[in-house]
């Protein structure tokens, strides 16, 4: 077993350096793919899922019992977030949050909607939806609810966790679900990510932003 | 039978997934008759095949989408685990004696004698290559922006996980073969070699992942864990973990096989040698 030192140093240098090589080429065209499709350079202070996401695209139900489509929105720059009405804490903080972002926008946010799509369609009628969502902001937020499998297809779609936890003794139970809110351009294009350590006025910022592009 | 049936419905469905498993299948059902493959190797072969599907096409991949464990215990099998077996299976013979003969004739070998095939099969059978690629794609899809949008994007998520299967058969192909080389593309001395340069990296990454205090990968916080019961940070510890021992150990187990293939070959070679040796005596 003379043979199995006997690398040829030029052989397999060059081997080293052409997959290096390759893998930097997919970094970089990885990083060219989110890059390239921003006209604007500055980086976004929220997080920048363009090309990433499918865009927006469901059969649901709105609040008033009509039958809603991603066509619907088209036209709005939508903030879609996803929570139940008996969450205890995060979902009503997470719209309040957004209703003060539509307070900052001012007349910008005429032809943006808030779309809260619940997780719990069990429990979720599009009544309790109506009373819930409006309670917030009658003007630009909407509840959307649906089967179950249309409800887990568009959560898939978004790569949104959600499940059903356990029932305490009188029947009631949590649902747990991502606290990401999707920004979507008024081409139903996914856009940006908030998250809740985001804070109010750089969710504004960053929205008024993709309002600005998609409209010129 | 109905909660298997449920388990077994895929998360997302993915013809690609399903052809590529049936074609391997019934190659494999069709050339064992032919090609004597023992009880031993028809086990391997069928075990890794089916980790392989499992992996990929069942309701499991909610939970390796959504907690980075269950995702690095998915890689585990995608990229150890399942190729490991079916390379142990040595399938290669019973593979090409399924596909009819008259196409191994018109397209298989004309296909394989091409300049660009012999190219490809230096490059990537090259030991360098392979240890650099096995260890490379374990960082490459573990570097933080790009884990982000592979979790994200459901089209660079299946590009990842296909990157992992053909790149663990290719490498494991390359250490689990038991023929002298030739014809095996590597010597056995190097194909221990190559699984043992594999290990360092391997428990680099996963204790630098155990060992951060931080979040690496925050796009399970954002789009929500499927375990709430575990922290985040517990969750990233066990992830590190995983890469860390049963991914080295699986190298570890590797070498043991390559060494075993080795030892054996080269008493075979004495006993060739004795052999001939002796013969020129009594001549």
């Amino acid at each position: 077993m003379s043979s199995w030192f006997s690398f040829q140093p030029k052989g397999w240098f060059a081997a080293v350096l052409a997959t290096l090589a390759t893998l930097f080429t997919a970094l970089i065209l990885s990083a060219g793919l989110a890059a390239c499709s921003r006209p604007d350079t500055t980086p976004w202070k929220l997080t920048d899922v363009s090309g990433h996401l499918p865009d927006l695209d469901f059969k649901l139900t709105d609040d008033t019992g009509k039958p809603v489509t991603g066509q619907s929105f088209q036209g709005q720059t939508t903030l879609v977030y996803f929570g139940y009405t008996h969450c205890p804490d995060v979902c009503p903080e997470t719209m309040a949050r957004l209703m003060q972002v539509m307070q900052q926008l001012g007349p910008d946010a005429k032809n943006t909607r808030i779309v809260f799509i619940t997780v719990d369609p069990a429990r979720d009628t599009a009544a309790a939806l109506h009373d819930y969502v409006r309670a917030f902001d009658a003007q630009h937020a909407v509840g959307l609810t649906g089967t179950d499998g249309a409800i887990e297809s568009i959560a898939k779609r978004y790569r949104v966790a959600y499940q059903m936890e356990k029932r305490d003794p009188s029947g009631a139970y949590d649902v747990t679900h991502s606290s990401a809110v999707y920004i979507f351009d008024s081409h139903g294009h996914a856009r940006l990510l908030a998250t809740e350590s985001d804070s109010i006025d750089t969710i504004t910022h960053d929205l008024r932003r993709v309002i600005d592009s998609t409209d010129s | 039978m109905s909660s298997i049936l449920y388990w077994l419905d895929p998360w997302e469905p993915s013809p690609t997934v399903v052809i590529a498993v049936l074609i391997a299948a019934v190659l494999f059902a069709r050339g064992a008759k032919r090609a004597h493959v023992s009880l031993a190797r028809h086990v391997s072969f069928w075990f890794g095949l089916t980790a392989l599907y499992v992996a990929l096409h069942t309701r499991l991949d909610y939970f390796f989408e959504h907690e980075f464990f269950m995702h690095r215990l998915q890689h585990l099998v995608l990229h150890h685990l399942g190729p490991f077996f079916i390379a142990l299976s040595y399938p290669g013979a019973a593979l090409r004696a399924g596909i009819p003969f008259t196409w191994r004739q018109r397209w298989l070998k004309p296909a394989l004698n091409t300049a660009a095939a012999r190219i490809l099969f230096k490059v990537i059978f090259n030991p360098v290559v392979a240890v650099v690629l096995f260890v490379g794609l374990i960082y490459f899809w573990l570097l933080s922006p790009i884990h982000f949008k592979a979790m994200l994007d459901w089209r660079l998520y299946r590009i990842m996980n296909w990157s992992m299967v053909i790149d663990g058969l290719l490498f494991w192909w390359l250490v689990l073969d038991s023929r002298p080389a030739p014809p095996a593309r590597l010597a056995p001395g190097r194909r221990i070699l190559i699984v043992i340069a594999a290990i360092p990296p391997q428990i680099m990454l996963g204790a630098y992942i155990f060992f951060t205090p931080h979040e690496l990968y925050p796009i399970y916080s954002i789009c929500g864990r499927a375990f709430t019961w575990i922290s985040p940070m517990r969750d990233q510890q066990i992830g590190g973990l995983l890469l860390w021992i049963p991914g080295s150990m699986m190298s570890v187990i590797g070498a043991l096989i390559a060494m075993r293939h080795w030892l054996r070959l080269s008493t075979r070679q004495r006993l060739v040698q004795q052999r001939a040796r002796a013969e020129l005596v009594t001549a």
